[in-house]
């Protein structure tokens, strides 16, 4: 059972597969048995199995996920969201707008929700033909719902989705030490879009932390780097406030 | 006595590559960027998607559409050239289209469209298979699915012998050119032009000179994508 880690580009021919790479779409099958790499990355190869770390991939949301878009159309009975997708989101109205029954005729959606605005949601459903439906009810376990709707006075930085599992951590890890550093409410989304509210000099620590972590995505030991840079322990067992992870 | 060794007008053997070098990444807006530089040469490219497509009645169903443009800069030719696009820039924007299509995965973004902008800063002949190859790089290094690298080099005649990577007075002066584009790994020729004539046995040795650079090139683009992550890997000031 040795383990192999390379790096690998587009058309690079390998035999052995596994269930998780195929669903993901980072390999593809070109005769019996054989197969290639669709994307530049990192592949560990282990019994079998190839899992890889892509460079750069196209976001591809899953029903479920929690996502946090900017309001950027409106449609007759909803709006419309740009979640860093191949596709822009669709909010029904009736999400929002409790009271009674929505009636496009009699409700102003510019009142509740205007162009700009951004908003925490989870992923209703989706298909391949390029709808994607968002809902603001919590639909799936370990999501606050203090995130789901629309949040204001927040830090924002966009990072590539690829880069989401170093930022968080095996096990939550990286982002339990920076939250030993800094307090505040930080949420992660699962598009890439990071929420942070608290002091202007803890976002400043963040933004920097996380330059740092996009750098050196595939270097190894970046956890106890972060901690050193950070001055902070890892073996303490401080949980540190709420974070959303989304799952 | 000892051999006549046949010296092109640049001073290079007969299967000689022009001096080449390929980098990833090279625009900071662009989803994907490439450059490459061989010989005088000096091409970028950009790619932005997969989106959604508009107008959306142009959007197919069950895949999406590759836009591609090729654009020569008005000052890299000797003589200035009108911005506007040609003739010759629309056909070539067709023929790259037609061979990255074959090795972008189109079918998992229906009704999308991927755009690929090729610019032309500087030309020394040869400039649609190295677009090819620059191209290729830049839709690896936005993360676009894709079965192969695509990588195109050029062959010719030139006196009577068959060179490989036609430069540009070669190009004006010899007697035939032909381009290839291939997919390396799953062996695959995506594109193959002829301008001149050849006999079937100079077609042969031609086409197997091509494949020679093409292969070659392949290298170098490899390097160019595992150099991105290479630089990630270390952090900087350790000893290796």
């Amino acid at each position: 059972m040795s383990k192999t880690e390379k790096i690998v580009v587009p058309g690079e021919t390998i035999k052995v597969y596994s269930q998780r790479g195929k669903e993901e779409g980072f390999i593809f099958r070109i005769g019996k048995g054989n197969y290639v790499f669709t994307h530049l990355g990192v592949a560990h190869i282990q019994n079998k199995k190839v899992d890889l770390i892509p460079y750069k991939n196209v976001y591809i949301p899953k029903i479920g996920d929690y996502v946090i878009g900017f309001v950027v159309s409106y449609a007759p009975n909803g709006w419309i969201l740009e979640i860093g997708s191949y596709t822009k989101a669709f909010l029904p109205a009736n999400e929002v707008v409790k009271e009674g029954k929505f009636d496009p005729k009699k409700v102003e959606l510019g009142k509740y929700l205007k162009l700009g605005d951004a908003l925490g949601a989870l992923i209703l459903d989706m298909n391949r033909f390029s709808n994607i439906i968002l809902t603001l009810k919590p639909i799936k376990e370990g999501v606050n719902p203090r995130h789901l709707g629309r949040l204001t006075g927040y830090y924002m930085i966009k990072v590539h989705t690829t880069k989401l599992p170093r930022i968080i951590g095996k096990k939550g890890s990286m982002v339990k030490i920076i939250k030993k550093k800094i307090d505040g409410d930080l949420i992660i989304a699962q598009n890439g879009v990071i929420m942070y509210k608290g002091e202007y000099e803890n976002f400043l620590i963040l933004k920097r932390i996380l330059n740092i972590i996009i750098q050196y995505t595939y270097a190894s030991g970046l956890t106890g780097r972060i901690a050193e840079l950070l001055g902070v322990s890892i073996s303490e067992e401080n949980q540190g406030g709420e974070v959303n992870k989304g799952g | 006595m000892a051999k006549e060794e046949f010296i092109r007008v640049d001073g290079r053997r007969p299967d000689q590559l022009r001096k080449y070098r390929i980098r990833a990444g090279v625009l900071k807006n662009a989803d994907g960027s490439a450059e490459i530089r061989l010989g005088k040469n000096w091409i970028v490219v950009g790619v932005y998607g997969p989106k959604e497509h508009f107008p959306k009645f142009e959007a197919l169903q069950d895949r999406a559409l590759l836009f591609c443009r090729y654009h020569m800069a008005p000052y890299s030719t000797t003589e200035r050239k009108s911005p506007k696009p040609s003739r010759r820039e629309i056909e070539l924007s067709k023929v790259i289209r037609s061979a990255l299509e074959q090795a972008v995965i189109l079918d998992r973004f229906p009704e999308m469209s991927i755009d690929v902008y090729i610019e032309v800063l500087q030309a020394e002949g040869s400039t649609r298979v190295a677009s090819i190859t620059a191209a290729s790089v830049a839709l690896a290094e936005a993360g676009i699915p894709m079965r192969d690298m695509v990588v195109g080099c050029s062959a010719g005649k030139v006196n009577g012998k068959i060179v490989l990577d036609v430069g540009e007075e070669e190009d004006k002066h010899g007697e035939a050119d032909l381009p290839i584009a291939i997919m390396p790994n799953l062996k695959k020729v995506v594109l193959l032009q002829m301008d001149g004539k050849l006999t079937h046995e100079e077609f042969k040795e031609a086409f197997e000179t091509a494949l020679k650079g093409a292969m070659e090139l392949y290298e170098e683009q490899k390097r160019a994508l595992k150099e991105l992550i290479e630089k990630m890997r270390e952090f900087e000031g350790d000893e290796k």
